[in-house]
């Protein structure tokens, strides 16, 4: 692709040519953008930096440093639905490294709602397992689905038998086997924790 | 030496380092304004270093959710916007190959099937400058600009798409690349 093919060139003095030429061989080096995906070309839902909880006392505190919790709706429910016809719902933040996002998808007929989780930054442990609350007055209302870390990252897909709803939060525990009870104990939290 | 901004509508929209800023400081619409401006090149760059668009498309909402929470570390003085934010897509992007344990695997370009991680690295970050700037664009040169270099259509085939007079092609081109000229100035001195 020639510069004078396609640039009208006229009156232009040796310096701005040079410029010019510049930038198109720029353009031709870097080649096209790519194609963003539709349902990211929103940015994504609001990002809700939560404070990261520490237990005192407890062992597990460091390790469990971070963890993410979500709510849902009032202002925290964003972004729309991709061909999956899932929505990104939240992304959640502990500590520098952890990090989890949360879709939902439509309920079915008879009321079973998808949802995929994904997590990474969480500490890989052998003694017990995390789990993901629906969380109301300070208390567990449903539990959604339990969850292993393995390596860096772990996505994990369930169906739940209602709907979340605005003002719902969601709270991810962690349980670890013969120290703490079910719901175990709550790893992080929204801003009140 | 001083950038002599011709048009005072590019000098008119906020810069990288003041839309960073504002999000340090929890503003969503600056956010959402980064967002739009970089979105394509993080993509771009997630899928040429990992090759493959489901990571690449985790590996976009990752830089966002670190730039939301890092960015009222971002300090001005050392630098402008881009480069900051080039390097928290570059930690996501990595981090994101970490995950899988594999290591980066950038898609090789035609043109350099046998360049060291040096020119990859100079040809990501050109591509990067690049797609950035188009952002910056009005629609109607950033899209003579998509017609003339990468659709693979004639002078004239452009013309007709467009509805314009073949000459108006060349001077529009004319236009969008000085436009580019001044963007990259700008942001990358």
């Amino acid at each position: 692709m020639r510069f004078d093919d396609w640039v009208d060139s006229e009156g232009l003095s040796t310096e701005e040519r040079a410029r010019l030429e510049r930038v198109h061989e720029l353009l031709l080096e870097a080649g096209p953008p790519a194609a963003l995906p539709r349902r990211l070309e929103r940015a994504p839902g609001q990002l809700v930096p939560f404070p990261i909880w520490r237990r005192r006392g407890l062992a597990f505190a460091a390790a469990a440093a971070a963890v993410a919790a979500a709510a849902f709706g009032g202002g925290y429910l964003v972004g729309e639905s991709g061909g999956s016809g899932m929505k990104e719902v939240v992304v959640l933040q502990g500590s520098q490294d952890a990090f989890a996002s949360l879709r939902v998808g439509a309920s079915d007929a008879v009321g079973n709602t998808p949802m995929e989780l994904r997590v990474r930054g969480l500490p890989e442990r052998e003694h017990g397992y995390y789990e993901l609350f629906v969380w109301r007055n300070g208390k567990p209302a449903y539990p959604c689905t339990g969850f292993r870390m393995r390596g860096d990252q772990t996505t994990v897909r369930f169906t739940v038998p209602y709907e979340l709803k605005a003002g719902t939060q969601l709270v991810v525990t962690f349980v670890e086997r013969g120290k703490h009870a079910w719901p175990g104990a709550r790893v992080m939290g929204p801003q009140s924790v | 030496m001083a950038i002599v901004v011709q048009h005072p509508r590019i000098a008119l929209v906020c810069t990288d380092a003041e839309l960073i800023q504002r999000t340090g400081a929890g503003d969503r619409t600056a956010f959402e304004k980064l967002y739009k401006r970089y979105a394509r090149p993080v993509f771009g760059l997630a899928l040429r270093r990992l090759g493959d668009r489901g990571r690449a498309e985790d590996a976009l909402q990752e830089t966002f959710a670190s730039v939301w929470r890092s960015a009222s570390t971002y300090k001005p003085e050392r630098g402008p916007g881009a480069p900051w934010l080039y390097g928290v897509a570059r930690n996501a992007i990595v981090d994101r190959s970490r995950a899988r344990n594999e290591p980066p695997a950038e898609a090789p370009d035609e043109p350099s099937l046998d360049a060291g991680p040096d020119e990859r690295a100079e040809a990501a970050w050109v591509q990067w400058r690049v797609h950035r700037a188009l952002e910056r664009l009005p629609e109607r040169e950033r899209e003579v600009i998509a017609l003339a270099y990468w659709s693979g259509l004639s002078q004239s085939e452009v013309a007709e798409r467009l509805a314009i007079p073949l000459g108006t092609v060349k001077t529009r081109t004319r236009a969008a690349l000085a436009h580019l000229a001044e963007v990259l100035e700008e942001d990358f001195g």
